[in-house]
């Protein structure tokens, strides 16, 4: 046995113990990831507040009532930090409402009733939140008592509004791993053999000058100079060229990604642009041809060349095929979710609750991104041509369609780490605009800007998972987990724009990365029935039947595609499920590990024991890109 | 495009011309439809296209179809057995129906496109270019005969319209069918037949302040469609009974189903008439039912259909039978698309059909009210379930409460006899129900008295509600949704007779003829190990990790009262129900994809729980010879066969899936055994 086998004897000793002493935590998966320190597993008085690393109590409020909308309403105090809404009821037996909530999730925040409102509970404060609930307080009716703790939370729930930092800034647990590590844009690049004869590293924008909204790193067609980037760049929205997102490891066709191409009403053209279309194109022997995926409607496509943005024309484009994929901007999608959200929250009307799905059209959408990203993998995959994937700016349906495509055809992308590597990659790196999407900090809650694209695209791997129960090595908790720290501004992973501006705001040295916190605790994450790849390594070859499926084919029907009541009705104690299916599988796989070990044990066979150990993969590359 | 490439996996035989098209006499006409002992064949079309689902004009097979006094029989011309979907039947291959399972017959002109309804009874077309069946169970059978013989189409239409619709109860193929029969049931099983049967189920309730009753077996019988045994609350005379039975729709008075042993009991009665004194034999009896709880608790009515007298009931209410049937009616419209452009049609607006259907709502409804019952039951009340005749919603909340408070039920055994109790013996009208004609009566006579002779899918409607109960306890129940399915499938075959009966005097009546009963629940009849294999639940058994449970919410709620049951609290809103996919849609082949649904889990499930019985197997032995287990065993975890979302059903992708039982080598696990090894693990090293 090699050197590092002993350290991966030691992991996996480490995660089997781990695995069966975290089964319950399980069970409380719904917002459980909030505000829980890891590392301290020891339980803590229900009610009590937790503060986190870095946390303080900044106000108080004394015999306040939160009316809940499904216990009814109970007294207690309610407390605000610079992280966290927190109320304790006083009558112990109504510890169950006891609530802690991220003020990052905190939308807007409004006075309810005057001083002469009549009625019980009428005067107070309500709280529209991020995550598909309200919270209603009800405060005395005499001395202004909701006065301060009203303005100390509009200022601590909106610090940008207020010239404050986050409380990422502020929030300083130590994990055993560093998140920030887990993606490096060169690594991966190599995991899927670039440089390689047709593409290569461009290390054009180390400054960030040709494009601000890119990565400093970019893999381009190796045939493509330095001016032809530049060029290119004049004549995509924001400089966002087309670039490479995902290769074929055996037919070399390729995912590539940009902006809209600047059209305009007079049909400009650009020789350079469609230079380097060519070359993206010739870097893919095995077709003559380029599939060009416009996100947009057809009508969208057409009305954004009054903008000056368009889409390539075929007369100009030759050899290219465009096709557009129908999916709807950020304005509808934000639409969409709101009435979801009415359907939800607080109460379920049953009488309207089908018509109420089908009226959101949440699901249609899912359907369609789920349809495009189908799309793409079939021409991928089955006709080996390479696919470019533009919406307007390349930053929303251009991410969920590349990010999408690239979990269904990489396996790699499936594990825990690979999820990760995938959105610092996709969404991240590539800029996504999460401060404006998300408004952390922001008191603007209605701003035109703000949509719900990356939870929609959460949305679809779920339903992928859903599909596909064994082809994931992580479960909905992560899922979940990560919608929850989207908001909560607790890590510095999701804030800012682009890589630029972390960059220069040092988010990595200030902040802490979502993905130390959840590597640090990958066994809460893990899917028992994951079939994943034998081994990560290529010592084994795969016989027939332990061939995990490489690429996933989702049915994009809504007989399929179901909502996602974990997420959306998570916060009605009826809707809860009572018994995740995983959990009882995990407790099955644990038998059985625990009987594996003792079976070993008795027969004394070191050989045997590892045969078993080395049945967890080190998770470092593809199978199919080594 | 999606679209497209879905169905780019059949291949397409139509367009080939068909093998030796020219001799049609000769060597097509050699296939044969595998016939039971007791069947003969009434009508045979050769060159028939069987049109492959969901297909445009033109994908099939060919084959010869035959219509028997047992089924219809598509035998496709090439013999493979790549094509057999896996769970595999003993009685009926993968392209037969059992007549009874028939739902509907259309007319149509050789494509998937529907003509013209054939009825029963009605009048014959003259040409027949093709037909389209829609099974029971919501499989849809496309024929084409531009190629048979000229009038080989017609021929079928008649003899499957003939045979499908008997008009008389004994012409169904379980009065014909020679097999002798040699029962082996599972001796766990109460089939409520005897008074002895009744007897051992009160006492295992631990009842004792109610008595059993013969009367119902005497001449002064007042409840005609229930069995001989009755039992009522023990101060109750049996005069008192027949008295007041004049005032309850059927002679159904409150009737035991369940108990337990702190008092509250569960009873199911009919409507009260209208008559004068109708309301005071209520209470008179309800009083009796008082008195047989040790506390004297007065019982909880509840009013599945609405209360008649009050008019209460709201909005919640469970639906007269015939609105019912429209639901269901509308289900199967959104399940059964015959093209594919159907199919995507119905897809982009999904809900507002399944809304439209209400079918769901009734789902809920049926649970919320079982929820109901449970609740009082757990709270020690008595609860008393009346509604119309007290056959129908009845049955189907009574068992579903005893689902939710007795986990004997949840078992296989247990389950098939709380059918037994609540479905045979009080006397379910399968026959009205399920459109069969009556014993004794020639269909055309009842046809008129339809309020009573309603059909309705009251015993889906229970699978279905069983199923979402599956959905929400993944662990709590010994039996599988594949189990539910086949059930559903086995209700339609009429070799049994455990669904082909109004009630257990017209059975009696036919046994005194020779008639044999063979009970489904013989599942060996149909169905190999392996396929039974199926029907159990790995997960079954598997207890909570007791040592780690200290879940946040519940170390706060104040301990439950003693007399408070341990039951299952489903969610009951419809927003928590999920249409039942195995059953209604895994015909809809584009839905079919391997290494995807539910499945999985359990495939998955039944590999570790196989390991653990080798393991433990092993073990032992391990300990003493230690030296010589050098041998390691090549049952790599990762081997599994990628099986599809509706396996055991599913069709089209064999290749992959052929033989997949059996390297799976599910076995018979009894899941309890865990709670031993759970015992040796926590054994000291």
């Amino acid at each position: 046995m090699d050197k590092h086998n002993s350290s991966e004897l030691l992991n996996s000793d480490f995660s089997l113990s781990k695995n069966a002493s975290s089964d319950s935590l399980d069970s409380d998966s719904k917002s459980s990831s909030l505000n829980s320190k890891h590392g301290q597993d020891s339980p803590h008085v229900l009610g009590d507040i937790q503060l986190l690393d870095g946390e303080k109590v900044m106000s108080l409020a004394r015999d306040v009532t939160y009316l809940c909308p499904y216990s009814g309403p109970s007294r207690g105090v309610l407390k605000v930090t610079n992280y966290q809404l927190h109320f304790r009821p006083t009558d112990t037996a109504a510890l169950q409402s006891t609530l802690s909530v991220p003020l990052g999730v905190v939308s807007r925040i409004e006075k309810v009733g005057g001083a002469s409102s009549k009625g019980e509970n009428s005067y107070g404060i309500e709280i529209f939140c991020k995550d598909m609930r309200n919270l209603r307080f009800a405060h005395k009716q005499e001395n202004h008592s909701r006065r301060g703790i009203f303005e100390k939370l509009q200022q601590l729930a909106f610090p940008l509004s207020h010239r404050l930092p986050l409380f990422a800034f502020s929030y300083s647990e130590s994990f055993p791993e560093d998140g920030w590590h887990v993606y490096e844009p060169i690594a991966e690049l190599r995991r899927m053999g670039v440089n390689n004869d047709m593409w290569r590293i461009a290390r054009i924008n180390d400054k960030y000058e040709v494009c601000d909204s890119y990565p400093s790193v970019w893999a381009v067609p190796a045939a493509a100079g330095e001016d032809l980037l530049r060029a290119v760049a004049t004549f995509r929205s924001r400089g966002r060229i087309p670039v490479l997102a995902w290769i074929h490891p055996s037919s070399q066709a390729t995912i590539t990604r940009c902006s809209q191409p600047l059209v305009g009403v007079s049909g400009k053209r650009s020789r350079e642009d469609e230079r380097y279309i060519q070359l993206i194109m010739d870097a893919n022997a095995q077709a003559h041809k380029l599939f060009i995926m416009d996100a947009r409607p057809t009508a969208n496509a057409v009305a954004n060349k009054a903008k000056g943005g368009g889409y390539e024309s075929e007369d100009a484009y030759q050899n290219a095929d465009l096709v557009f994929l129908d999916i709807h901007n950020i304005h509808v999608m934000r639409e969409s979710l709101r009435k979801l959200k009415e359907l939800c929250f607080p109460q379920i009307d049953q009488s309207r609750w089908f018509s109420g799905i089908e009226a959101s059209c949440w699901l249609k959408h899912i359907k369609c991104i789920l349809a495009g990203a189908v799309r793409i993998v079939d021409k991928v995959e089955n006709h080996k041509t390479s696919v470019l994937v533009h919406c307007s700016d390349g930053w929303d349906r251009t991410a969920q369609l590349t990010a999408l495509a690239m979990l269904m055809l990489d396996p790699y992308y499936r594990t825990l780490r690979g999820f990760e590597v995938l959105i610092e990659k996709e969404w991240l790196s590539f800029g996504h605009k999460f401060q404006l999407r998300i408004g952390h900090g922001d008191e603007r809650h209605s701003d035109a800007d703000r949509s719900p694209v990356f939870v929609q695209w959460v949305d679809c791997v779920w339903q992928l998972q859903q599909q596909f129960p064994t082809a994931f090595e992580f479960t909905e908790r992560l899922l979940i987990t990560i919608v929850d720290h989207l908001y909560s501004c607790r890590f510095g992973t999701f804030l800012f724009n682009t890589e630029r501006e972390r960059v220069k705001e040092e988010v990595k040295t200030k902040t802490v990365s979502l993905w130390s916190y959840i590597n640090s605790r990958q066994d809460l994450y893990l899917n028992p029935l994951y079939w994943g790849p034998p081994s990560f390594g290529a010592s084994s070859p795969p016989s027939p039947y332990s061939r995990p499926q490489v690429v996933l084919v989702p049915v994009a029907s809504l007989r399929v595609i179901k909502l996602w009541k974990a997420l959306y009705c998570r916060w009605n104690p009826t809707m809860r499920q009572q018994d995740p299916i995983y959990q009882r599988t995990r407790e099955l796989v644990a038998i059985r590990a625990q009987l594996e070990a003792a079976a070993a044990a008795a027969a004394g066979d070191h050989l045997a024991r590892q045969h078993r150990l080395g049945l967890t993969p080190p998770r470092v590359a593809s199978p199919h890109h080594v | 495009m999606n679209e497209k490439k879905l169905v780019q996996n059949f291949r397409s035989y139509i367009n080939v011309s068909p093998p030796g098209k020219e001799e049609k006499n000769g060597s097509l006409q050699e296939v044969k439809p595998k016939l039971l002992n007791g069947e003969l064949v009434t009508g045979a079309a050769h060159s028939v296209v069987m049109l492959t689902p969901l297909s445009e004009w033109d994908r099939g097979r060919f084959g010869s179809l035959f219509i028997t006094n047992y089924k219809l029989s598509f035998v496709p011309l090439e013999n493979s057995t790549n094509d057999e979907y896996c769970q595999r039947n003993y009685l009926l291959g993968a392209y037969d129906v059992p007549l009874t399972g028939v739902g509907a017959v259309w007319l149509t002109d050789g494509g998937p496109q529907r003509r013209r309804r054939l009825m029963p009874y009605g009048d014959t077309p003259g040409k027949v270019k093709g037909l389209q069946v829609i099974c029971k169970n919501m499989k849809v059978l496309t024929f084409s005969f531009a190629n048979s013989p000229i009038d080989n189409g017609r021929k079928i239409a008649l003899a499957l319209m003939h045979h499908a619709f008997p008009k008389r109860h004994d012409l169904l193929f379980a009065f014909e069918y020679r097999e002798p029969y040699y029962p082996t049931l599972p001796s766990d099983m109460n089939m409520f037949q005897r008074p002895g049967d009744w007897k051992r189920e009160l006492e295992r309730c631990e009842c004792p302040h109610w008595r059993i009753t013969c009367i119902n077996g005497t001449s002064d019988a007042f409840m005609l469609t229930a069995g001989e045994t009755l039992i009522v609350p023990s101060s109750v005379l049996d005069y008192n009974l027949m008295e007041s039975a004049r005032h309850f729709r059927s002679g159904r008075v409150p009737i035991w189903v369940w108990g337990r042993p702190e008092g509250a009991a569960l009873l199911r009665s009919g409507e009260l008439l209208s008559t004068e004194q109708s309301a005071t034999a209520e209470s008179v009896l309800l009083e009796q039912v008082r008195r047989s709880h040790p506390k004297l608790t007065p019982p909880h009515v509840l009013y599945l259909c609405g209360n008649s007298f009050t008019n209460a009931g709201g909005p919640d209410i469970l639906p007269p039978l015939g609105t019912l049937q429209t639901s269901y009616k509308k289900l199967v419209e959104l399940c059964t698309p015959t093209t594919l452009g159907q199919f995507w049609m119905q897809d982009s607006q999904y809900y507002s059909i399944l809304d439209a259907s209400r079918w769901l709502r009734y789902v809920a409804y049926c649970i919320t009210f079982a929820d109901n019952a449970a609740k009082h039951l757990s709270n020690n009340v008595t609860v008393v379930l009346q509604e119309g005749d007290g056959v129908d919603y009845c049955s189907v909340v009574s068992c579903l409460t005893q689902l939710l408070v007795d986990p004997y039920f949840r078992t296989i055994s247990g389950f098939q006899s709380l059918i037994q109790k609540e479905w045979i013996a009080l006397g379910h009208p399968f026959c009205d129900r399920f459109g069969l004609p009556r014993p004794g009566n020639p269909k055309d006579t009842i046809s008129k008295d339809t309020s009573s002779a309603q059909t309705a899918p009251v015993l889906l409607l229970y699978l279905d509600c069983v199923w979402q109960l599956l959905q929400q306890f993944p662990a709590d129940f010994q039996f599988t949704e594949t189990y539910l399915t086949t059930l559903w499938d086995c209700a339609h075959n009429h070799i049994f007779d455990t669904f082909l009966f109004n009630c257990a005097r017209d059975r009696e009546l036919a046994v005194s003829k020779n008639f044999v009963q063979r009970p489904v629940w013989d599942w060996g009849e149909q169905f190999s190990e392996q396929d039974k294999a199926l029907f159990y639940n790995p997960l079954y058994g598997v207890k909570p990790n007791t040592m780690h449970s200290q879940r946040l919410s519940q170390s706060s709620l104040p301990s439950k009262s003693v007399t408070e049951l341990n039951r299952l609290q489903p969610c009951t809103s419809v927003a928590g129900m999920e249409l039942w996919s195995q059953c209604y849609e895994r015909w809809l082949a584009p839905l079919d994809s391997p290494l995807s649904g539910t499945i999985q889990y359990h495939v998955h499930n039944y590999a570790a729980l196989q390991k653990i019985h080798q393991i433990k197997e092993k073990l032992p032995s391990l300990s003493i010879l230690s030296r010589h287990s050098n041998g390691e065993e090549p049952s790599d975890p990762q081997q599994r066969p990628p099986v599809s979302r509706f396996y055991p059903f599913s069709v089209g992708r064999s290749d992959v899936i052929t033989g997949s039982l059996d390297s799976m080598q599910v076995s018979l696990i009894d899941a309890s055994q865990l709670v031993e090894s759970q015992s040796l693990l926590n054994a000291p090293d």
